[in-house]
């Protein structure tokens, strides 16, 4: 063949086949599979799904592509939090998740983790609540006006109830609208109580009382009595009492009538429900991320039971605050013997299979309820055999957790398999209990002393209606020996009666935070609560100076005024945003 | 290389014929004749013969074929000329493949290094990746050792934060990764380009260098080949701790009792002045147990095991290992052909683990007429890894870390026994209960690689190619799961996962190569080409629980009738990109090669898309010149090169432009209706988008310098540095912005530097029965990070491991390197401790006899988490590699060395083993070298602090977890013996040779984990924790050719 009608040949096939591939600008366009942008989630349908999107941050599992370790710090419970309060110990081994061990030993440094964490989950719930708003704008042609106040108020709930839980743990953080176009320039000048207010106001007022089918979403009456809670922190007690009668007087919210339903799955979203974060297993995830993850590691460790990995333990402080004495009251200390004089009976050092026997001294029946301690049955798991039971007693004393664990009969409300379980049963966040010794708080900052106790006496009432059962009349736990449980009987020596008077505004005052302290323990309140009432350093110190001769690692450890109050901005942000955010002097 | 031959009219002249033969006088088939300074050329047939035209009688005949030294003889009216070929040892005319192309050594002027096929299979373990090591200067290989892995391969260092492994290419094809597929003995030859003046011609996807692989080829006019080979052998480890043995381990808890100042009692020993081991650990510490009320689910009673397990033995296996290869090749005028098929079978190192391939390809090429030819290459592998193969924590290698040895494998009836259910004692699981429930597991890939391609030859010298490359693969994996009782978090129910993967890959590359020679002196090769790659990957994969059967074929997914999980995803990229390079040879003196790619990418942003990576190059050969011909007599060759080019990077995902939102079940659904059990779907901010973000370029320079001398010698020197500027770096966003994963921007500079050395000695000897053959490497480059964002403060943090994290990179330090507190020693009395900077809080409780003494490295008089600092290295001195090569008659002796020299290691087992983090194991080191241990006579030898319950502050990163890695290691070693042919004709055998070999038959280390060689992530370079040590193997192998 000739040599020109080759190269002819050549380079017409060349351009036969160049050509369409020339042509196709689009050949270098690859667009992501299986996401959106803002701009098509700005339909009716699509700000819904972002406002549920904001909500589901609520359980504090936060971390995508991997393990939510955020699940701990950022918490609702705050359990991580609480480690610092006289209420509970990290507990598990020395080594397994020292970072928190930091948080309660008070030498955490703004390099831990939780501290990142948290913030980063928080501002994580700020952002999906800002996007709601923004996508809310963009297609509001398309939206009724008043279901869009009504997201609008959802999401502006939302974003005060992240900016809420790090106003408690940091001294002050910078609050992100959606009306920020650069939120890395907003700077952290002053505690953000007043905006959380005013973002809370906007749903007292646009808020409907409830939401037929969906429970979950907050309504004006989580609203208003979050805005108390936030004014009691600034303590504005006369502008909040009367946040608290509205909800007392309209809400129609009653207590329930067994203290242990607020922690079941089986009676969730109840009379008492103000806001509950809300729980799902089973559900197609793997690891139960939409159930409460936080408790994967805050149930008992052992053979008995299919759970991890005793952290979160309640404190022989604690334990000791449930004594009553003969006329079933609370141990104050104002003239009178104080509950921690001494220490109910414990096993520390005890095995299983050596002889202990509990204590018949009277305590109150949330003690039971609250605390997993040997001798007493443990939900229906069987009886709590002490030393058995417990990961190390050495660096978590001889109780276990016991409030947010499920019933063996309700396994199928835990996650099926993985690490640990996390279980579908909510988190009562706010219930009318809140309500009520809150307002009793007001009281008696207002000296209104018979209504504090009022309150207070609505609330010891109910728990005296249910008991742990159970007397266990097998006091040595060895191989072969099956516990004697006589049914018919209640566990322990139960007792708790009503305040027949308040002598003084400082009994009042003692009287209330003692019942918020045995209502609402272990539930991540303590804590924040001691720095608000201005008593963390005295009530701390004394509890470490005694507490240290049950946990040596405490030895030398001290709880100091301001720099403890709250807990250091992490440095990552800190470096990221130099010359806005500014770290906590007292730090 | 197939030789592209033009049969232009040549009028009839003189003929020249004859035989060619090789080094052992048998006859060569396939040799290349070509008349010199022309176009005209011819191979030799079946029986080594050949007949060429030669213009004129004073033509000169040139002798050629791969691996062998090329011959120039002039006819000098000779008809009959018969040649015998030596072969080469270290050729400056062999051939050397380059990006889209091919060029002869004595050309070349970019830094490449080729490895030869039989060095790759004189390595044991058959992975091309993995047997690189050691092979060529500036190429660092570490390898992980789990069954059917790839090592990670880096060129001249780390040059970017973003992915740093080097292109493969197979036979001009691009390719998608799935090296393990890719059987050794496929390969005829290896190339890893290095420079940017050899990388340039890949562009954006040169800058971690290029490794070209070229398939066994068969050669024209080529009887008829086969060649089979089999090896097989054993593959074992017997690395192992020093661990406390159950009666060791109750003293060091009593010891550590007594140091915290806590009266020693413990569930399992009791209570007494000394630790007791009870005949039980369930129930905790008794020593009678009532067998009636055994459990599985809860009370699986369990003995102490006295004695102490030895939970390497439990799971090391002892293993075989089995490689099968046969290939036919051969050629005749117009067509050649390579075939082959191989097997290979290899047991992991941990029990009920492996790893086996097969493989197939098919070689054709067709010259259809004497302007075109069509071909094809063709690979088929299927892989499959089996068992539980990880490493880490959660891997049974992590778990033996962990486990007591007082802790038995099995309970009394039995049954695994429940590690994780004891009291006082814990593991996580048992690794033997989970290797056995994880036999079944298989991870399958079928890959199907190849291109076919078309070459026309229009005019002489001027050749255009379109190639059109595949690379499909499919995968599979399925882990049948059966339940476990005796775990903390049983599975109640049996489980099954399994998923599918499908990558498709193409590409289209279509060159013109023209190539001339002027006036004798100026030679001018010059290449254009386009290439169009795209790629898209999908997965998906599903879960159900509760399988009524646990027989083998009860396991699909409909069978189970429990809850259903499922996921699937897909991604997709592409490429467009327009080349060209010109050669320019002027009197084989002076070289000069230029190249320009201008790449278009779909991972950036409209405006972005395009880069332009130049290169340029230059070579003077002065032993070529007048002046240097006094040097003739000793200075065979001497060539100086230097080079100056660009090419980029795009490895930062697929869609780094985009903002996203996606919807999620864990983390963007919400059950707001109460349910316990069903969620509302929901969305949120899955990705920040950076449109702006662009190629991340490399800018590298090279100097070096060949020299071959006394006819024995060769030397190559390259002295580089790649500076990377614009790096794509994921900088921090702040969270006030939210979580998202966070885009790339073009904002940090690396640089790297550093010096290659190669040198090889080979000869003759003992008349010329002995050949040998040396070849040394030696390699050093310093890596640093110049910037990595605007912000100083900007850091890299490595993977945390228990919460803590031990690595960093940041500007000024090489990436990465390791970062904690500097231990200056041990406070040998309170008075010491007291006088010292106050340690971890106000209180000074820190500072007593027995802790460590911390360097106050900012000075402030306190320590706290400001004095951290870096405190190790990961990255070598230098790295060397020894090969050698010795035959005498039939025999031939192979033998490899490798070491890598300064380089620190962070041996974070020692966490685990030494310090109080679990009720776990520890290392006789705990009892033994703590400061005021019994056994240790003078505290100032103390390995490690005192031994103390309660010590959480001495286990923070430190320099007490960081050694030194260096290491000298006996890779290889290969012995040999070739039959002699005379007596083989009498069989029918072409050849035969039988072989034994070994690896890693020994190591010289002062490291004091269980094997220096690590392989990790570039981010946690040099982190060694719970992973697989180097295995050794010993093998029998057979190769016979008919």
């Amino acid at each position: 063949m000739n040599v020109k009608i080759k190269v002819c040949l050549f380079v017409l096939s060349l351009a036969t086949v160049f050509f369409p591939m020339a042509c196709q600008k689009n050949f270098l366009e690859k667009r992501p599979f299986g996401t959106v942008d803002l701009q098509t989630l700005s339909t009716p349908d699509g700000v819904n799904s972002l406002l549920i999107g904001a909500y589901s941050l609520l359980d504090g599992a936060g971390v995508t592509g991997g393990w939510p370790g955020s699940a701990y710090p950022a918490s609702p419970k705050m359990w991580v939090w609480d480690c610092a309060s006289d209420d509970s110990y990290k507990g598990s081994t020395l080594g397994d998740f020292e970072t928190a061990g930091e948080v309660e030993r008070y030498v955490l440094e703004a390099t831990n983790d939780n501290v990142e964490q948290i913030w980063e989950v928080m501002y994580d719930g700020v952002s999906r609540a800002n996007d709601v708003l923004k996508a809310l704008h963009n297609a509001k042609d398309n939206i009724d006006a008043d279901q869009a106040q009504v997201i609008e108020g959802q999401a502006r709930f939302l974003r005060a109830w992240y900016h809420f839980q790090l106003q408690k743990v940091f001294f002050q953080i910078p609050y992100i609208t959606e009306n920020d176009a650069e939120p890395e320039k907003v700077v952290n000048d002053h505690p953000v109580w007043p905006e959380i207010e005013a973002d809370l106001q906007f749903g007292i007022e646009h808020l409907p009382a409830s939401y037929p089918g969906e429970p979950g979403k907050a309504t004006k009456w989580a609203a208003t009595a979050l805005k108390a809670y936030a004014l009691m922190f600034e303590q504005k007690y006369s502008e909040a009492a009367p946040l608290l009668d509205n909800i007392i007087q309209q809400g129609g919210f009653t207590l329930v009538h067994n203290y242990f339903d607020n922690y079941l799955a089986t009676t969730e979203n109840n009379s008492e429900s103000i806001f509950e974060i809300q729980a799902a297993v089973n559900d197609g995830t793997a690891q139960g991320f939409n159930g409460n993850p936080d408790s994967w590691t805050t149930n008992p460790y052992n053979r008995f039971l299919p759970t991890c990995c005793d952290m979160h333990k309640p404190s022989q402080d604690l334990v000791n605050a449930f004594k009553v004495d003969a006329n079933g009251l609370p141990l104050l200390g104002v003239n009178g013997p104080k509950y921690n004089d001494t220490n109910l009976k414990n096993d520390m050092g005890v095995n299983s299979e050596d002889e202990f026997h509990p204590t018949d001294d009277p305590v109150d029946p949330r003690l039971d309820w609250t605390v997993g301690r040997r001798g007493i049955p443990y939900l229906d798991w069987g009886v709590h055999t002490g030393n058995e039971w417990i990961r190390s007693q050495v660096n978590g004393g001889p109780y276990s957790n016991k409030k947010f664990m499920f019933y063996q009969a309700n396994q199928s409300l835990a996650s099926h398999d993985k690490f640990a379980r996390a279980t579908a049963i909510n988190f009562r966040a706010i219930r009318y209990a809140h309500v009520l010794l809150w307002r009793a708080e007001c009281a008696v900052a207002g000296n209104d002393l018979e209504t504090a106790r009022k309150y207070v006496n609505e609330v010891r009432e109910r728990a005296s209606h249910q008991l742990v059962m159970g007397k266990v009349n097998t006091y040595a736990f060895g191989s072969g020996v099956t516990p004697l449980v006589d049914e018919s009987q209640p566990a322990a020596n139960y007792k708790v009666n009503d305040y027949l008077n308040f002598p003084s505004q400082d009994y009042a005052w003692a009287a209330v935070r003692m019942e918020e302290r045995l209502e609402f323990a272990m539930e991540g309140f303590r804590f924040f609560d001691l720095v608000r009432w201005g008593i963390a350093d005295q009530v701390l110190n004394t509890y470490i100076a005694k507490d240290a001769a049950f946990r040596t690692y405490m030895q030398g450890t001290h709880y100091v005024k301001d720099k403890n109050d709250h807990w250091p901005l992490p440095q990552k942000q800190l470096d990221v945003q130099p010359g806005i955010l500014q770290q906590d002097p007292a730090y | 290389m197939v030789g592209l031959l033009c049969s232009s009219a040549a009028f009839a002249q003189q003929q020249v014929s004859g035989t060619v033969t090789n080094d052992k006088g048998e006859v060569f088939p396939g040799a290349s004749v070509v008349v010199k300074g022309s176009a005209t050329g011819t191979v030799t047939n079946g029986s080594g013969k050949y007949t060429i035209s030669i213009p004129d009688a004073n033509a000169v005949l040139v002798f050629s074929a791969i691996g062998f030294t090329p011959l120039e003889r002039p006819a000098n009216g000779a008809s009959t000329i018969n040649i015998q070929l030596q072969p080469s040892i270290f050729s400056l005319d062999e051939t050397v493949v380059i990006g889209y192309g091919t060029q002869k050594r004595v050309n070349l002027t970019g830094s490449l290094s080729s490895v030869k096929s039989e060095d790759l299979r004189a390595n044991a373990v058959g992975n091309v990746s993995k047997a690189l090591q050691g092979m060529a200067p500036g190429v660092d290989v570490t390898s992980p050792n789990t069954a059917g892995s790839n090592a990670k391969v880096r060129i001249h260092g780390l040059g970017t934060i973003n992915n740093n492994d080097p292109l493969w290419v197979i036979d001009g094809v691009p390719v998608a990764g799935g090296i393990e597929s890719l059987d050794p003995s496929e390969i005829e030859s290896l190339t890893v380009l290095k420079d940017a003046a050899s990388t340039a011609i890949y562009g954006s996807r040169g800058a971690n260098g290029v490794i070209l692989v070229t398939t066994v080829q068969g050669r024209k006019n080529q009887a008829p080949s086969m060649n089979l080979s089999v090896r097989m052998g054993t593959i074992r480890n017997n690395k192992k701790y020093d661990l406390l043995n159950p009666t060791e381990f109750g003293e060091m808890l009593w010891l550590q009792y007594k140091n915290s100042g806590i009266t020693p009692t413990h569930p399992i020993y009791g209570s007494g002045a000394e630790p007791v081991i009870p005949r039980y650990l369930i129930p905790a510490g008794a020593n009678e147990a009532n067998l009636d009320e055994y459990n599985i689910n809860n009370f699986q009673i369990t003995e102490a095991n006295a004695k102490g397990t030895d939970w390497y033995k439990e799971i090391y296996n002892p293993g075989m290992t089995q490689d099968y290869n046969l290939s036919i090749n051969g050629g005749s005028e117009k067509v050649t052909y390579a075939m082959s098929g191989g097997y290979m079978q290899e047991d992991g190192m941990v029990k009920m683990t492996g790893f086996n391939r097969y493989n197939m390809r098919s070689n054709v090429h067709v010259n259809v007429t004497s302007w075109l030819e069509v071909g094809e290459n063709l690979s088929l592998g299927k892989t499959r890894i089996s068992g539980l193969q990880g490493e880490g924590l959660a891997s049974p290698l992590g778990q033996v870390l962990e486990l007591p040895s007082i802790m038995p494998v099995y309970d009394v009836m039995g049954n695994f026994a429940p590690v994780s259910r004891m009291t006082g004692l814990s593991g996580d699981n048992n690794p033997v209960g989970e290797l056995t429930r994880a036999k079944d597991f298989i991870s399958d890939n079928l890959r199907l690689r190849g291109n076919a391609y078309v070459q026309v030859t229009p005019l002489e010298g001027l050749t255009l190619r379109s190639v059109l490359g595949l690379d499909l693969n499919q995968s599979h994996f399925k882990q049948p799961l059966e339940k476990n009782p005796e775990s903390y978090v049983a599975r109640k129910y049996d489980q099954l996962t399994e998923g599918y993967g499908s990558g498709r890959q193409w590409s289209w590359t279509t060159t013109a190569n023209y190539s001339r020679t002027f006036g004798d002196i100026h030679h001018i090769e010059i290449m254009a080409g386009t290439e169009a790659i795209d790629e898209l990957s999908q997965s998906m994969s599903a879960t159900r629980v509760n399988y009524f059967s646990t027989e083998k074929n009860y396991w699909v997914l409909s069978a189970g009738s429990g809850e259903m999980t499922n996921s699937g995803s897909a991604s997709s990229w592409s490429l467009l990109s327009y080349f060209g390079r010109v050669h320019y040879d002027l009197n084989h003196r002076y070289l000069l090669d230029a190249t320009l790619r201008r790449d278009g990418s779909s991972r950036f942003g409209k405006g972005k898309q395009y880069g332009t990576f130049p290169a340029v190059s230059a070579g003077w050969i002065l032993s070529e010149e007048p002046f240097m011909e006094a040097t003739r007599s000793w200075l065979d060759n001497f060539k100086l090169r230097a080079s100056w080019g660009q090419s980029g990077n795009d490895q930062i995902g697929n869609y780094n432009m985009y903002d996203t939102y996606t919807s999620s079940l864990d983390f963007s659904y919400y059950p707001v209706t109460g349910s316990n059990n069903s969620e509302t779907p929901g969305f949120q901010s899955n990705s920040f988008g950076n449109p702006d973000a662009h190629w991340e370029t490399i800018t590298a320079m090279n100097i070096g310098a060949d020299v071959s001398f006394l006819d024995h010698f060769n030397l190559t020197v390259d002295v580089w540095q790649r500076n990377t500027t614009g790096m794509l770096y994921p900088k921090t966003v702040p969270s006030v912005y939210g979580i998202a994963s966070i885009p790339s921007v073009n904002i940090g500079d690396m640089k790297n530097r550093g010096i290659d050395v190669q040198f090889n000695v080979h000869g003759y000897g003992i008349g010329k029965e002995l050949t040998y053959n040396v070849t040394a490497n030696f390699s050093h480059y310093k890596n640093t990070i110049v910037r990595l964002s605007d912000k100083d403060q900007e850091a890299i943090i490595g993977s945390a491991v228990r919460e803590q994290t031990y690595i960093r990179s940041e500007k000024g330090t090489s990436f990465p390197e390791f970062y904690g507190y500097q231990i200056l020693g041990i406070f040998q009395t309170d008075e010491e401790a007291k006088n010292y900077p106050t340690a971890f809080g106000a209180d000074g409780t820190y500072n007593k006899a027995g802790h460590f003494k911390i360097k106050d490295v900012n000075g402030d008089g306190i320590i706290d988490d400001k004095d951290r600092t870096y405190i190790g290295d990961p990255h070598p001195d230098f790295t060397a590699g020894l090969t050698g090569n010795v035959t005498y008659k039939g025999f031939d002796l192979t033998a490899s060395l490798y070491a890598s020299y300064g380089n620190d290691l962070l041996n974070l087992d020692r966490r685990t083993l030494d310090f109080n983090l679990f009720l776990r194991n520890r290392s006789a080191r705990r009892l033994y070298e703590s400061w005021g241990s019994p056994y240790l006579k003078d505290n100032r030898k103390a390995k490690m602090p005192i031994a103390e319950t309660n010590d959480a502050e001495s286990q923070q990163p430190s320099s007490y977890y960081v050694e030194d890695g260096s290491y000298l290691r006996l890779s290889n070693l290969q012995l040999g013996y070739t039959l002699p042919s005379g007596w083989l004709k009498t069989i029918h055998l072409k050849h035969l040779r039988i072989y034994v070999m070994a690896s890693n038959l020994f190591t010289i280390t002062h490291y004091s984990g269980l094997d220096p060689s690590v392989s990790t992530s570039d981010r946690d370079f040099g982190q060694d924790f719970a992973r697989w040590p180097t295995p050794q193997r010993f093998l029998v192998g057979i190769d016979l050719g008919l």
